[in-house]
């Protein structure tokens, strides 16, 4: 339920040069897919790799799920969100808007 | 959408209902159960996840399922609608008709995590004893109750729980816990570590609290030692808001605002240390008057630049990182369909 939260916020601020890249960790395609159709999720949707591709493990040591970076213009990550329930948003739209 | 719930739901009463006028015993409600099961599919809104979950609970308090379902109406009634009250009611209505030691445990423990706003009339102990007089608890078992020992300040508790959870912190535990799985060395050593420095470091708190200051602080620092760090380098466990809190009280004031600052602006759970980082601050420099600055250049001194990668979109297309961030401001979220 987390990934279409953060649509709107998407859409909101993708003119000012907002991004967001969901990697889907488990590689599940068709529920990855149907789950990302469904809910009309229109910013980057990439899927994890295996082995010497696999990233969020290896690379980014993710542990716990959604786990998200907010990355800087200069590719700084600037900050770092566990969990994503209700109300969550609202922070994470206090840290876009300190960067953009 | 709602209208199909609606007569979803409706279906599923009927259900329910016919089921247990026609037959006696543990049949209806496994009936019922593989109804509930399909209409759960169907449902979207946390609303009416938390109706059906309670729906079913009222009508079978005492089924191998009452689990899962209590922690279900604590999660969307409680935490996504957020309504504890309602989800404590419809839960704690029905404990002390859970027969099975397993299934009374995991509802029981479940009201705990509405404990910050509803007063829980159960004692920890007595819950974690119940099950503990049937069989030896697992790890999972343990942290759940240091955790929820921890919030209520219940020290001897959280002691003894992180304890023994530190305990079963080993490879041969983890891997007996997933039988049917195969993890890489690796991964195992990774599971292990992140264990062992989150049961230290809520042992350490305890202690701490408890006052042995002199103990807790060896803890504190064997926690660090194990090196179970998240990729901005802080521990995936409050060990820094714990460390940093003692630190706090003993007048370590320099290493306070260290601890807590690392937790503060790159830690997993930065809300509940940012209070006490601002109190440090407020120690080092007099007042907090210019905290925000603070937190904001040190911030800025601190964050780590991001690794490159490359991996394919769903049309089969490689997408780098680079390719989408440079010049903009990206969240990267990692996340699997649940």
């Amino acid at each position: 339920m987390e990934l279409p939260r953060l649509q709107p916020l998407y859409e909101q601020y993708k003119d000012q040069g907002f991004e967001v890249i969901a990697v889907e960790t488990k590689r599940q395609t068709e529920r990855a897919t149907t789950f990302i159709e469904k809910n009309g999720l229109t910013y980057t949707m990439l899927e994890n790799g295996e082995g010497d591709t696999e990233v969020a493990n290896n690379t980014f040591n993710v542990i716990y799920h959604p786990s998200s970076f907010l990355i800087d213009r200069n590719g700084k990550i600037m900050y770092y969100h566990l969990g994503f329930e209700a109300g969550d948003e609202k922070h994470i739209e206090e840290e876009i808007k300190s960067l953009l | 959408m709602n209208q199909k719930t609606t007569v979803l739901i409706l279906i599923v009463l009927v259900g329910v209902v016919g089921s247990c006028t026609k037959q006696e015993g543990i049949k209806p409600a496994e009936e019922a159960w593989s109804e509930f099961n399909e209409a759960w599919s169907g449902l979207e809104t946390a609303a009416d996840k938390a109706r059906l979950a309670e729906e079913y609970l009222a009508e079978f308090p005492n089924t191998e399922h009452s689990g899962l379902l209590a922690r279900r109406v604590v999660y969307y009634r409680g935490h996504e609608m957020g309504d504890p009250e309602g989800a404590f009611d419809a839960v704690y209505a029905t404990v002390d008709q859970i027969e099975d030691p397993e299934q009374r445990f995991v509802a029981s423990m479940s009201l705990f995590d509405l404990a910050d706003s509803v007063e829980v009339p159960l004692d920890v102990a007595e819950v974690a004893s119940a099950l503990e007089a049937v069989r030896p608890l697992g790890y999972d078992e343990h942290q759940w109750i240091y955790e929820i020992a921890t919030d209520l300040e219940e020290w001897e508790q959280a002691r003894q729980h992180a304890h023994a959870a530190f305990q079963l912190a080993t490879p041969e535990s983890f891997r007996a816990e997933y039988p049917d799985r195969e993890f890489t060395d690796e991964k195992v050593a990774s599971m292990v570590r992140l264990r062992k420095g989150q049961s230290l470091a809520y042992e350490a708190w305890a202690l701490y609290n408890q006052g042995n200051t002199q103990p807790a602080f060896n803890r504190f620092a064997e926690a660090d030692a194990i090196g179970s760090v998240t990729y901005l380098g802080v521990p995936n466990n409050p060990l820094y808001t714990f460390w940093g809190r003692a630190a706090l009280a003993e007048g370590n004031i320099d290493k306070a605002v260290e601890l807590l600052g690392a937790q503060t602006l790159f830690g997993q759970d930065s809300s509940s240390s940012e209070s006490y980082l601002r109190e440090a601050y407020a120690a080092m420099n007099g007042n907090d008057e210019g905290f925000d600055e603070f937190l904001w250049a040190t911030r800025n001194e601190l964050a780590k630049k991001v690794d490159d990668f490359t991996l394919l979109d769903y049309e089969g297309n490689p997408v780098s990182l680079a390719d989408i961030s440079t010049d903009k401001v990206t969240l990267l979220a990692f996340w699997f369909p649940t």
